[in-house]
């Protein structure tokens, strides 16, 4: 191969167009990476060769430019049709098409709907559609937009989808018949749904769903029922649930919002997250759960001392509580971390002034039944601005005698 | 041997592939540094690797270089087997976290090389199917086009314009909406 090596040396002196000779899968790969399909598509002018590589990518990534040297409002939508228009690839392993970055650009439903059809029919990995303006905030903070309807086509091949949309929007699953036949994860946050559709959506229409997030409102006040075989893990945050059921015998993890009703059939959970506020045995039921987790977690603003009395033992035990100013604010967080269940790893994120700091931690550690590790990290409430401000962070592997 | 070592552990590490460059040098690896390729895997499964496996797309140097970054990060996935830990706290990820400092030095250190290399390591991580290492060095090829315009990225890597001027008015027209 002496003549290979020969003809290496001299392309490499001669500044030869090495790039062009990749075979396109590996062009594809290349423009796949820039991170945009605005810049991918771009190359299709450096020369004949290149005039259509862009076009067969078998992803294709739109994210809007930041707002200040921002074109006109309208150029990133009209961005995304195009590169949609142009895609000639028959299967797009990934479709992620995202407006956060531009807190301001808003795009109508009537817009993105022909997206969305354009998902169902090439999407075969995954799709991912953020349309809300702000992640992150509350729903009740998200400005009011226009309310409008966005219907979800059945993208029969996707395997997972993660929507963003609008908060005004109603969100319309496609009628009954329409299968999301290989759908294995679906996210939603944002955006209104009727308690039926979502309960039909999720228990008939996706038969091979394992991960669920949602995070929706429901338009009028309805009871929600997820069964399902196949369910692993189900993230649940549906305002105006009036009572959630879930039967899941595969269901693994839970994480639960909202001080919705709940009836939770899982014998097979393993790991359990609450933020559903106070925690009512009466009103909130895990009657096939058994009394060990391999996780529990007690989310913000979420008093559950009866559910932590639920379980004698658990792997990784987090909780995010506050100690409040005064007497009364300390007694409480005693009540509620009284009886901590037996657990291996102790994790709390402690909101905290100074003052109530060394009592609290000395409590939590009494607390620990046979924890090896025990992770602290504070907020300090008295140093403003004191929302997400992380100020320490405490690890310590504990050695108990026998 | 009649010691006392897990029997398991002893035939993996006993396993050894001989891959053999398309100048015909030969280089030992272990199947867990070789099954980084999915080519090799499957060659392997499929019980073809007697006698070697020949690579006659791959020169001794690259191939070399090829082995070098497997070797890397065969150790690197069986180290992340060997510490899942039961929990996956962010708090009790910092030995993990070293450990993937480590290897993205490595990634960097291993990418200083010339064009020519760059794009020998590209069709070589594609042939033979090292998911990471083509993810790497395309990578390394699109952050260098990044930014660019067509006439500096023709300029970079010697693309002849060979479109006359009314299809590339034509193209660009065509995709507009990407220049805007």
């Amino acid at each position: 191969m002496g003549e290979d090596e020969r003809r290496r040396r001299r392309r490499r002196r001669s500044g030869e167009d090495l790039i062009s000779g990749l075979p396109d899968e590996v062009l594809h790969g290349i423009l796949v990476r820039l991170g945009c399909a605005c810049a991918a598509a771009r190359t299709s002018v450096l020369s004949r060769r290149w005039r259509r590589v862009w076009a067969h990518m078998p992803e294709l990534l739109l994210d809007s430019p930041s707002p200040p040297p921002g074109p006109a409002p309208d150029s990133f939508l009209n961005a995304v049709d195009g590169a949609l228009a142009g895609c000639l690839a028959p299967a797009v392993d990934r479709l992620a098409i995202s407006l956060s970055a531009d807190s301001d650009l808003r795009a109508p439903a009537w817009r993105v709907a022909p997206w969305l059809r354009f998902a169902a029919e090439r999407v075969v990995g995954e799709l991912c559609l953020v349309v809300s303006p702000r992640l992150g905030l509350p729903l009740r903070q998200v400005p009011r937009v226009q309310e409008a309807e966005l219907e979800l086509p059945a993208c029969g091949r996707a395997k997972a989808i993660a929507l963003f949309p609008q908060a005004e929007w109603r969100l319309r699953p496609p009628p009954a018949a329409g299968l999301f036949a290989a759908l294995a994860s679906l996210t939603i946050h944002g955006g209104r749904m009727e308690g039926g559709e979502l309960s039909t959506l999720v228990c008939e229409q996706c038969p091979r769903l394992t991960v669920v997030s949602l995070c929706v409102v429901l338009v009028a006040a309805a009871d929600v029922s997820i069964r399902s075989d196949s369910l692993r893990s189900l993230w649940f945050r549906a305002m105006n649930t009036r009572r959630l059921e879930v039967v899941a015998p595969r269901l693994e993890g839970l994480t639960l919002s909202e001080s919705v009703q709940a009836h939770v059939s899982a014998p097979k959970l393993a790991k359990l997250v609450w933020r559903g506020g106070a925690y009512d045995p009466r009103n909130h039921r895990f009657p096939d759960v058994g009394r060990r987790l391999r996780l529990l977690g007690i989310g913000m603003n979420s008093a559950a001392p009866a559910l932590l009395r639920q379980f004698d033992e658990v792997g990784v035990l987090s909780i995010e509580t506050f100690v409040r100013q005064g007497v009364l604010g300390y007694k409480r967080f005693l009540n509620e971390t009284k009886t901590l269940p037996k657990c291996e790893v102790l994790s709390i994120s402690l909101f905290v002034n100074r003052h109530g700091l060394t009592p609290a931690i000395l409590h939590l550690l009494r607390s620990c039944n046979g924890t090896r590790k025990f992770s602290l990290i504070l907020f300090d409430l008295n140093d403003p601005p004191a929302t997400g401000i992380y100020v320490h962070s405490v690890y310590l592997n504990l050695r108990h005698a026998a | 041997m009649a010691s006392a070592g897990s029997g398991d552990e002893k035939a993996a590490a006993a396993a050894m592939i001989t891959l053999i460059s398309s100048d015909n040098e030969k280089f030992e690896v272990t199947e867990a540094t070789a099954t980084l390729s999915q080519t090799i895997r499957h060659m392997i499964e499929d019980g073809c690797t007697d006698g070697g496996v020949p690579l006659p797309n791959v020169t001794s140097k690259i191939l070399a270089r090829v082995i070098e970054y497997c070797k890397k990060h065969a150790t690197a996935a069986a180290g992340e087997e060997g510490s899942s830990s039961s929990f996956s706290d962010a708090a009790f990820l910092e030995v993990d976290r070293a450990f993937l400092e480590e290897l993205e030095e490595f990634d960097d250190a291993f990418l200083e090389v010339d064009r020519a290399t760059l794009f020998d390591l590209i069709l070589a991580a594609n042939y033979l199917d090292i998911k990471g290492l083509l993810n790497l060095t395309c990578q390394k090829v699109a952050d260098s086009v990044k930014g660019k315009t067509p006439e500096q990225i023709r300029e970079m890597y010697n693309i002849v314009n060979d479109l006359t001027p009314e299809e590339e008015a034509e193209i660009r027209r065509e995709t507009q909406w990407a220049f805007e």
